[in-house]
């Protein structure tokens, strides 16, 4: 073991240390089951340093006919794929719908703040249950993912790059 | 009889169950500045990349001035391959570069490139390539052992099953005990050959115990310690008074050292999962009683007695037996080896491997012509039919060497096979094959949406590299965006050192120069992303000496 190793191993464990200062999160992060809910996730800085240009956002299954809102300066797309099962809504069945959606082109520097916003509904089978947005954060070619999501047993504190997350309550009765 | 040569067998795989696979040699997949470039200016690191990670053994690079200008530390397996970090101010000139590495299978792999600053040197320097010195005494002293283990092995097998009468059964222990006592020698040099083959050097460092060392601590050492502790026992069975015991004694002792063959090589390292042992084995064994009876058979031949004619025939039937099993056993190598047809005629070990297919063709011509027309003869008791068996055998015993030669000539080149990238397919539990003296150490992880064999070379403190195949759970190879590797040590309270993967192939990535600073127990996380929004995690446990 050389004082080289060492430093190295060092250097490592610090660089590894202070990835949690801050996240992208969802601004509510709790909802009722059965109901709409607005995302609003919140983008506090970009990757490493470098500005923000893309923003992509993956649809948990049972969140269903999510809808982006479009943001000036920025390229709204969205991917549809099939629901893991399907759900009645408004006396409809509805099998697929947006999965993915992508805000890009944009340039948002590391310093600025912004909000990126969509609105879905969250199904009954959702109530008591954390449901988790995971985001892909592009800043040019540099890449940060939103996306661990604790394993059973593991405390949400410890995830490094954690994916927003949103608990669902019981549905209001009406 | 049967039933025990076939429980030796059957233990024989069992003792090599355990024998685990690694992946190909290395091959060099680029150099930066490339070999015969002319730079503008001095370049500030020369770098080789390689399919694999590798251990720096030994590099230099010689300046104009015949001087090695490498700092005693400026060579490093990095990220993307081997690392030569220059010194600034670097002369106008030629310039060559020399590095020895290890790839995964404990073979050395070695090479050079010349680069010149500004304009090429009149007289660019020269680098002495000690490598093929080396190899070739190496190969000798193969060739010996094969002799030796072949000879010791292959005559307990004579005598048990073609069982020649007393006096001859005598002579036949003293031949065993004798080629024994020749392949002890043999493996003992071959152990320090190894190591300068893969230290490099002049041959002075054979006085050096780092040297043989590093010969043990090879895949080849391993195999080197059981050829030998066989090769003692067949001794010991043979040179005491001939009791049950001792008969007993010898034949473990042709099991164990035959047993070696499986412990290193090429075909050991080809995969997947060891299956590649038994025909290399069936193979070694089947050689071993043919070459081992040659000198009993011969000395049958040379001491005329009545029980002579009907012990050359029972070699001969059994002989007829184990023949075809022999060639299947070799055909099935082969083809393990090279994969492509062309290969044979493109590349160096398909040559060598064509040489000793054109030797053996000629030595299956003798042992036909001894088992249709010169065994029969003698059974008939034609006069000279003995006389010309005998000559037939001695020339059996001239083309057996050579045959040798060319397959200990093969575990030094690299087989096509090598230049394939192929990984092995994995098992879905994790778990850690423990070899004291291998250099690498390889697991199985698996998690939901793939399963990772990940070796870790050479597995101990100090700087090691990682390779990683990734399949999906069906088998097929899994191409992924991203991977990254995590080694943590709670006990010594490590936080997990975070290294992203390089890819290196469709499921194949590798992290080089990953320093593991203390020994115990290592905790192996591997993050993969199976999808653009979905990271999955593997984690096992590895014992780092």
């Amino acid at each position: 073991m050389t004082p080289k190793t060492l430093a190295l191993a060092g250097a490592l464990i610090l660089a590894t240390a202070g990835a949690a200062a801050a996240h992208i999160t969802l601004e509510t992060g709790e909802a009722p089951a059965g109901g709409a809910y607005k995302a609003v996730l919140r983008v506090g800085h970009g990757c490493e340093g470098k500005a923000t240009t893309a923003v992509r956002v993956q649809i948990p299954d049972g969140v269903i006919d999510a809808k982006p809102m479009p943001k000036p300066g920025w390229t709204l797309e969205t991917t549809t794929g099939a629901y893991a099962e399907p759900v009645e809504l408004w006396g409809e069945t509805l099998t697929e719908g947006v999965r993915e959606i992508a805000w890009s082109g944009g340039e948002l520097p590391d310093d600025w703040y912004d909000e990126f916003t969509f609105r879905a509904r969250l199904t009954d089978g959702l109530a008591g249950q954390t449901v988790y947005f995971p985001v892909v954060q592009e800043c040019g070619e540099t890449v940060t993912r939103w996306i661990g999501i604790p394993a059973e047993g593991q405390d949400a504190e410890d995830i490094e790059e954690p994916a927003p997350s949103l608990n669902v309550t019981t549905a209001v009765t009406q | 009889m049967a039933v025990r040569i076939l429980g030796s067998l059957v233990l024989m795989l069992l003792l090599l169950g355990a024998a685990g696979s690694a992946r190909a040699h290395a091959v060099v997949t680029g150099t930066e500045p490339l070999d015969g470039t002319v730079l503008a200016g001095p370049p500030s690191e020369v770098v080789i990349g390689f399919n694999e990670p590798v251990a720096l053994i030994r590099a230099q690079v010689l300046g104009p001035d015949g001087q090695d200008v490498l700092e005693p530390d400026g060579g490093r397996a990095g990220e993307d391959g081997l690392h030569l970090d220059l010194p600034e101010g670097l002369a106008r000139g030629t310039y060559t570069v020399s590095y020895h590495v290890v790839s995964l299978d404990g073979h050395p792999v070695a090479g050079s490139l010349v680069f010149s600053i500004g304009a090429a040197s009149a007289s660019g320097s020269q680098v002495e390539d000690d490598s093929a010195g080396w190899r070739w005494s190496f190969v000798a002293a193969r060739v010996l052992l094969y002799l030796g283990l072949f000879g010791a092995a292959g005559g307990v097998a004579y005598a048990l099953l073609v069982r020649p009468l007393e006096p001859l059964r005598e002579e036949v222990r003293r031949i065993g005990s004798a080629a024994a006592l020749v392949g002890l020698a043999a493996a003992v040099m071959a152990l320090g050959l190894q190591g300068g083959l893969l230290l490099g050097g002049p041959p002075v460092i054979l006085a050096d115990p780092v040297t043989w060392a590093a010969g043990l601590s090879s895949t080849f050492g391993r195999a080197a310690l059981c050829a030998m502790l066989g090769l003692a026992l067949v001794w010991a069975g043979s040179r005491v008074r001939r009791t049950r015991g001792a008969d007993l004694l010898a034949a473990s002792g042709a099991v164990v050292a035959l047993a070696s063959f499986g412990l290193s090589g090429h075909v050991v390292t080809a995969g997947p999962g060891g299956l590649t042992i038994p025909p290399l084995l069936i193979h070694s064994t089947l050689a071993a009683f043919w070459v081992g009876s040659l000198l009993p058979l011969l000395r049958a031949l040379a001491v005329p007695a009545e029980g002579t004619a009907p012990t050359v025939q029972r070699f001969s039937r059994q002989a007829i037996l184990a023949v075809p099993v022999l060639l299947l056993a070799g055909l099935v190598l082969a083809w393990i080896q090279v994969r492509r047809p062309g290969a044979l005629a493109t590349t160096e070990y398909g040559r060598i491997l064509l040489l000793k297919v054109v030797l053996v063709g000629a030595l299956l011509g003798l042992a036909a012509l001894n088992r249709l027309s010169l065994t029969p003869a003698l059974a008939r008791h034609i006069p000279g039919a003995g006389r010309r068996l005998g000559w037939s055998i001695r020339a059996e015993i001239a083309l057996v060497v050579p045959i040798l030669a060319a397959t200990a000539a093969l575990g030094t080149t690299p087989p096509p096979r090598a230049l394939l990238a192929q990984g092995a397919p994995a098992d879905l539990h994790a778990h850690e094959e423990h070899g004291h003296m291998r250099s690498e150490r390889r697991l199985t992880l698996s998690a939901d949406g793939f399963v990772a064999e990940v070796a870790l070379a050479p597995g101990r403190i100090g700087p090691n590299g990682v390779s990683i195949a990734l399949r999906d759970p069906r088998g097929r190879d899994l191409d992924v965006p991203e991977v990254t590797l995590r080694l943590s040590n709670a006990g010594k309270g490590i936080a997990p050192l975070v290294r992203p993967a390089e890819r290196t192939g469709p499921g194949l990535w590798h992290v080089a120069d990953l320093h593991l600073a203390v020994p115990g127990t290592w905790t192996l996380e591997l993050d993969v992303l199976v999808s653009d929004f979905e990271r999955q995690t593997a984690t096992a446990d590895l014992t780092v000496e």
